[in-house]
């Protein structure tokens, strides 16, 4: 909603009446009228059905609060996130590695190819139910699967990337003799930048995906775990409320911090696709 | 590495038995070959030394994939799924296509949705598919649903951005001209949509796909995913591997031989079709 604001260069107004236009714009957007009839809905069907198993929404929020007032909620996040971190981190390598390589060779290209176009295709599933059968509890466990699912994202971005770069800039470096460190500094680095953000921002949700199913099946800690404790016992509430948290604090990841910086980063570029 | 044989400039010999000699001869000289190589005599060495009985060679990956494809387990537990699958997605398509057409066309609809598009798009399928389990049972009631919720915001999202990019020149163009209302559908509208639509549908079907999974996991007493509970449950790697193996075969049959072309086909008026790999 920030770049609302930020966006019309042709309206010259006072940052005040731009605050209150984006506060008018904010407090009567539509999206409250839609957030109120979902909850309605849920309301009337919880008190329709009138069983256990679909709480009314009172209930999973009282639930929501009680995990994130108790703490739970951050203890669970640090022990998912530092899967996540150290996971992703190979993968991002991987990725780098391959889609470079991919990117800059042919050869490379015909090598890889279906490799990555069959890692992209297999499920997470599968490669969390190895990976906990394969490494049981041990952080191997969840980096293993992280890396097999999310490296094909980071490869196929960087890919495109590498060539994208304009081999004419790159001819004209070489004709007038541009120094190699002004060369990867002022051309390959900022034509490659906005890849790099697009697969790190997809590879990342998928990380975070592929995570939460090792915690599900074999972990004693982390938000995937905790939401399959509440499935073992039949507490719909508990995982509502886990799994709105799971969303929250995906979409604040994701569009509080890596679409604005993949923005910022791609902004000389003419368009950047922008997918919502 | 002289095994280039890849078509990329063939010279073009002019009877059909020289051009089928040559494209054979691009498939099976082809690079890709060293890399499956590569790979299996790692992985078989890899196993033979490890030599524990949960880590499986490849021989045993594909000899245990071959059963399943040869006793017809495989071909009986997909039909199962697939009806699943064709018939949520089904329901995901309409429900989505209806949206996307919401909030493409105007504003309000746009705000209204957006939140719940955006949080659908970020929600891992596991929840879609335990809580569906959970309140639904084990009947055909709970993958339709977890299919429906986990893959119409996806058909939305792409749908949303076809409908914004038909061409509003155009459109008041026939206005002015008073082309009639069937004529400005059939020969602006649905063209300029289509392509959007196959996209929709190759992106939400693959999700489709792995959700039913999913709830088959759970909770199912059949299916692609049941069966890889059971050989995760009894310890069996070999099973799970040989299950992942043939569920990406199919994916890859559907979307490269099916869906792919499909799109290609219907978009290649189209000036740039993204291509990712």
């Amino acid at each position: 909603m920030e770049a609302m604001i930020a966006t019309p260069m042709s309206t010259p107004l006072g940052w005040s009446s731009r605050l209150g236009q984006f506060l008018k714009r904010f407090i009567f957007s539509p999206r409250w009228l839609a957030i109120l009839v979902a909850l309605v809905i849920w309301q009337l069907y919880a008190d329709y059905r009138d069983t256990r198993l679909i709480p009314a929404p009172s209930r999973v929020f009282t639930e929501l609060y009680g995990i994130v007032a108790s703490g739970l909620f951050f203890t669970e996040l640090a022990a998912s996130m530092y899967r996540i971190v150290v996971g992703f981190g190979v993968a991002l390598l991987v990725g780098l590695l391959v889609g470079i390589l991919m990117g800059s060779r042919d050869s490379w290209n015909d090598y890889l190819k279906d490799l990555v176009t069959f890692g992209l295709a297999m499920p997470g599933l599968i490669y969390a139910l190895v990976a906990v059968l394969f490494f049981g509890l041990s952080l191997w466990a969840p980096v293993t699967a992280i890396l097999a699912t999310s490296y094909p994202f980071v490869a196929v971005n960087i890919r495109e990337g590498v060539k994208a770069i304009s081999k004419e800039l790159l001819d004209m470096g070489r004709v007038y003799q541009v120094k190699r460190s002004k060369v990867v500094l002022q051309i390959i680095l900022p034509s490659l930048l906005p890849f790099v953000l697009a697969g790190f921002r997809l590879g990342f949700a998928i990380a975070w995906k592929v995570s939460t199913l090792v915690e599900v099946f074999g972990a004693v800690n982390g938000i995937g775990w905790q939401i399959r404790g509440s499935f073992d016992e039949f507490s719909v509430h508990g995982m509502l409320a886990w799994a709105l948290l799971f969303g929250l604090v995906m979409l604040f990841i994701e569009y509080g911090l890596l679409l604005p910086i993949e923005r910022y980063f791609g902004r000389w570029r003419p368009k950047v696709k922008q997918v919502m | 590495m002289s095994l280039v044989a890849d078509t990329s400039v063939p010279a073009s010999p002019s009877t059909w038995a020289g051009q089928l000699a040559e494209s054979l001869r691009g498939v099976f000289l082809h690079r890709r070959w060293i890399t499956f190589l590569v790979i299996g005599v790692v992985w078989q060495v890899t196993a033979m030394i490890a030599n524990i009985g949960l880590f499986p060679t490849p021989a045993t990956v594909i000899a245990v994939s071959w059963q399943y494809v040869i006793t017809g387990l495989f071909f009986s537990e997909l039909g199962i799924s697939m009806i699943r699958i064709i018939l949520g997605f089904s329901a995901a398509l309409l429900l989505g296509t209806i949206v996307g057409i919401l909030m493409g066309s105007w504003r309000f609809w746009d705000e209204f949705f957006q939140d719940f598009v955006i949080l659908g798009l970020s929600m891992p399928a596991l929840i879609y598919a335990l809580l569906c389990v959970m309140v639904f049972g084990l009947g055909l009631t709970a993958p339709v649903m977890a299919i429906i919720l986990g893959a119409y915001p996806f058909v939305a999202v792409n749908i949303r951005e076809g409908v914004k990019s038909i061409d509003k020149e155009l459109l008041d163009m026939s206005h002015v001209y008073a082309v009639d209302r069937w004529r400005l559908v059939r020969q602006l509208i649905l063209p300029s949509l289509l392509p959007f639509i196959l996209a929709a549908i190759r992106v939400g079907f693959t999700v489709a796909w792995k959700i039913s999974v999913l709830t088959e996991v759970f909770g199912g007493d059949s299916g692609i995913g049941y069966q890889i509970r059971v050989d995760f449950a009894s310890f069996k790697m070999r099973g799970v591997l040989a299950w992942g193996i043939l569920f990406g075969m199919v994916m890859l049959t559907i979307e490269y031989g099916l869906l792919l072309p499909a799109e290609r086909h219907f978009a290649r008026w189209r000036a740039k079709v993204k291509e990712v790999i």
